[in-house]
């Protein structure tokens, strides 16, 4: 349940900066849309940080002996 | 108790943008209304003769958008002559004035321009001032005429999907 929570969350946000950036670009202000995306990339990151994280732990529990 | 939260979150970010949209109509009325002002001015040294502090306070009756109080107030100090000149009681009107206007710098950069009107100047001279002045506000409220839609769709759209990134990192 937390996992698909994560995922919605994250693609509502990544709808949401992408209009925002579509919105900004489309209004002539190409350098904000430019700085809107990368924050946005860099909070999507850290959101999804943790789960990459637990991700690659699965793998080495796998892997390691 | 979380979802009214973000509830009144978005309803904020949403009202923000709404709230820029109405400064921004706001700001075309006074400069239409700052237009019609000037050429009521104008008109009234043209062909009354009028002199310029009776030809302010006559102007400032028929004004929109609160722009009476400015030439009301810059009238009336030069009738009383409260100041030694047109440029410092101009400057100090509009000082005094700018919390009733939704008028950005470049605006009062422009509008600035009127106190530097001459008094010693002739009618025509006076007569050019002012129609370069006309020209200049006519050619901001163009620009913000022909950018008016964009504007209010990229304020409104800011203001709704930003309270949505909001809602969405909250919960």
């Amino acid at each position: 349940m937390e996992q698909i929570l994560a995922i919605t969350q994250l693609g509502g946000l990544a709808l949401a900066i992408g209009l925002i950036v579509t919105l900004v670009k489309k209004s002539g202000y190409d350098t904000a849309a430019t700085i809107i995306s990368i924050i946005g990339t860099i909070t999507m990151l850290i959101i999804a940080a943790e789960y990459i994280k637990e991700f690659f732990e699965v793998i080495q529990t796998m892997l390691v002996f | 108790m979380k979802m009214i939260g973000l509830m009144m979150i978005f309803a904020g970010c949403a009202s923000c943008g709404c709230l820029l949209v109405t400064q921004y109509k706001k700001r075309l009325a006074e400069i239409f209304a700052l237009i019609d002002a000037f050429e009521q001015i104008k008109g009234d040294i043209d062909y009354r003769l009028t002199p310029l502090p009776e030809a302010c306070i006559h102007v400032s009756k028929g004004c929109k958008a609160d722009i009476g109080h400015l030439f009301q107030n810059f009238g009336e100090m030069l009738e009383n002559k409260t100041s030694m000149d047109i440029e410092s009681s101009w400057q100090q009107v509009l000082r005094r004035e700018k919390y009733r206007y939704h008028l950005t710098k470049s605006d009062y950069d422009i509008l600035e321009t009127f106190g530097e009107m001459r008094s010693y100047n002739d009618k025509l001279m006076q007569k050019k001032e002012l129609e370069w002045l006309i020209d200049k506000l006519r050619s901001v409220s163009e620009e913000l005429q022909k950018e008016e839609e964009k504007t209010q769709k990229l304020y409104t759209g800011i203001g709704i999907l930003g309270g949505a990134c909001i809602c969405i990192l909250l919960i």
